[in-house]
């Protein structure tokens, strides 16, 4: 069995609901969400042959997911557009589920435009640094400051939290996220 | 105290974890990362050139030369849209900017060949080592995406040679000490044999100051030209027209995150998204009258379930629809429908519902014409128990119809009938998601599949005897279609 077999096997069983939501922050729409990770699950496994631990897998799968999810907006856009009013209620029921398990999240997430989106999700759920934030989104060093800076005051001032300093937030790159 | 805000953050993705379903089949994702490394391997020796996205060139028509693009007059808001002019600088083979070319004048040839057909013809090109000016070639991924030196499009050959297809190519290039950044050409090509540089993109990027740019997306009608062009540097999407006839060039809009453009036969249908805002408008044909007016009408929506199927809303008026047929497509009640995606106008991602009581997917595509509506049975997810459209599904509009691939095969979907595409090489090439992960080329001997994951290309010929020679030439819109 190939060595990265195990590895997206052990990922998609236990983190692919993690991903999802973190996906979900993203896009604000679980079936996005779903097919973003799928989408991300198949090319980090494509392109890399190997990763030190799932931790280090994940946090390119994250990486991917918001890369994609930022050059695939215009899609998104085109197809939301032509989506009939049906078709939104039912997608809106289905994510009646993750909106419910933190809808002050989900609606404060909702408030940030696609990059500051973007940008916190990399920065505070995914641990990247600036520089790697930078490089995922195609963004400069400086414009990913600027997008975390607003992005992160704007959430903190929704959520109530204080915001962690951009530059220092915690990285635990032994540990996993529960 | 109040909690940091990473706290909440994971605190809250921790909570709808626990609230989200596991949809994801490991066994599809396996499945796919397998065929993707075994094609990849495969792919090793024979690289074809970098289609980086295309779409219809639609019948030719002329302007008068001496008209002249005039500047756009907006009817709302942000992103303003703009009317800055510059002149556009069709390919120069002069040397003024770096032109990639393959590793000999043979490669190239095998390329573009005029006895097969532009870009479909494809060969093994080894990586470019050659210098060109004072910029070598780099590699995408092990192999290099050569840029074939055209010659600039005459304008008058566009009467006498037809061409069909209009798309962007990508080399990359590298100076020295920089990271690769792409070389943009929009090459207009017909089955017979034409093939021109309309544009060089980033010939005109750097003369208007936008520095490296990439294409989204790219629409022809006439002598012009409209793409959604992406600037490397700050990740902004501009709306650019370009007049064949005149060498004049318009800013439609700027500042975008994403931009995206198509013709409508009868106007140019641009979109895009800003920070705060949302484009979406209809531009005339010569950029002179522009509304958002009944841009945002979904034409082609799935409007309904019924006990007879689905219900489909039409382009034209909202007394245009049908009822999909309930002999090919079992009716199933909305609660047990989940459809992605929309059925649209040719060229537009399909329409995959589920029937959620087999499990089974369904591919809708609109074809040409008279909107009739072709289906194709997907199949079930596999052997998982995801609820996601089967990954290797694909649609690409192709000779008035659609080719579909799916996990039974290949599939063209044309007026009244199916017909399986005999593809003895296609097993292992199926599309994923009939988005930027395939491009799908016509050639008078077949058709062909690009996979351009990861920046790797390939064609494989298919027994396409069922497209007869007169169809093939004068009867179908060559897309090539993310």
């Amino acid at each position: 069995m190939s060595r990265w077999q195990p590895m997206a096997e052990e990922l998609v069983r236990t983190r692919q609901r993690a991903l999802i939501a973190y996906a979900y922050l993203l896009t604000r729409d679980a079936a996005a969400a779903e097919d973003l990770v799928q989408d991300a699950l198949v090319r980090t496994f494509t392109g890399r042959a190997h990763f030190e631990s799932i931790h280090s897998a994940e946090g390119y799968v994250r990486r991917a997911i918001a890369s994609a999810f930022l050059d695939g907006r215009r899609r998104v856009v085109r197809r939301t557009r032509r989506e009939s009013a049906v078709a939104l209620m039912e997608a809106q029921q289905s994510h009646a589920a993750l909106v419910e398990a933190d809808a002050d999240l989900a609606l404060a997430m909702s408030q940030l435009a696609p990059r500051e989106r973007a940008c916190v999700a990399l920065r505070y759920l995914a641990d990247m640094s600036v520089a790697q934030t930078a490089e995922a989104l195609d963004l400069s060093q400086g414009a990913v400051k600027r997008y975390t800076h607003d992005g992160a005051a704007a959430l903190a001032r929704l959520l109530g939290a204080t915001v962690d300093d951009a530059d220092t937030v915690a990285i635990d790159v032994k540990g996993g996220r529960s | 105290m109040s909690e940091s805000l990473s706290a909440r953050m994971r605190r809250g993705e921790a909570a709808m974890a626990e609230a989200s379903p596991a949809p994801i089949s490991a066994t599809t994702v396996v499945g796919a990362v397998r065929r993707r490394r075994a094609w990849r391997a495969s792919a090793a020796s024979g690289v074809a050139v970098a289609v980086v996205a295309a779409v219809a060139w639609s019948a030719v028509t002329w302007m008068p030369e001496e008209q002249t693009v005039p500047a756009v007059t907006p009817t709302r808001g942000t992103p303003t849209p703009t009317s800055e002019s510059a002149s556009s600088t069709p390919a120069d083979s002069d040397g003024t900017l770096p032109v990639l070319v393959p590793a000999s004048q043979e490669e190239a040839d095998r390329l573009i060949d005029p006895s097969t057909g532009p870009t479909f013809e494809v060969g093994a090109v080894r990586p470019a080592s050659q210098v060109a000016g004072d910029v070598a070639a780099s590699s995408c991924v092990d192999e290099l995406c050569g840029r074939v030196d055209l010659p600039a499009v005459d304008v008058d050959s566009l009467d006498r040679d037809s061409p069909t297809t209009i798309m962007a190519t990508t080399a990359w290039a590298t100076g020295e000490g920089d990271p690769g950044y792409p070389l943009v050409s929009l090459v207009l090509a017909s089955p017979v044999g034409f093939a021109a540089t309309a544009v060089d993109v980033s010939a005109w990027a750097q003369d208007a100051g936008w520095g490296p740019v990439s294409v989204d997306d790219v629409a022809g009608e006439g002598t012009r030209i409209v793409a959604a062009v992406r600037r490397v540097d700050d990740n902004t999407s501009g709306i650019v027209m370009w007049d064949l006839a005149t060498g004049d060039s318009v800013v439609l809009a700027s500042g975008l995150e994403s931009a995206s453009v198509e013709w409508d036969g009868s106007a140019w249908l641009v979109y895009g998204v800003a920070v705060d805002d949302t484009l979406g408008a209809s531009v005339s044909a010569d950029a002179t009258e522009w509304t958002t007016e009944g841009v945002e009408v979904a034409p082609g929506s799935v409007v309904s379930h019924t006990q007879e199927g689905p219900v489909l809303l039409f382009p034209g008026s909202a007394d245009s629809w049908r009822i999909l047929d309930g002999d090919v497509y079992p009716a199933v009640p909305a609660d047990q429908t989940d459809c992605r995606g929309g059925v649209s106008s040719p060229g537009q991602p399909a329409l995959r519902c589920r029937d959620s009581e087999s499990g089974r997917w369904w591919g809708f595509a609109l074809v040409p014409g008279d909107g009739w509506v072709a289906l194709v049975d997907l199949g079930a997810q596999g052997e998982g128990e995801g609820t996601l459209p089967p990954i290797d599904s694909a649609f690409a509009p192709l000779g008035g119809g659609y080719l579909v691939a799916h996990e039974g095969g290949f599939d063209w979907l044309v007026r009244d009938e199916v017909r399986p595409v005999d593809a003895p090489q296609a097993q292992p090439m199926r599309g994923v998601s009939g988005t930027r992960e395939w491009v799908w080329v016509v050639s008078p001997d077949g058709v062909g599949v690009v996979d351009n994951f990861p920046l790797y290309s390939r064609v494989i010929a298919h027994d396409m005897t069922q497209l007869s020679v007169e169809q093939y030439r004068f009867g179908f819109n060559a897309d090539i279609a993310w």
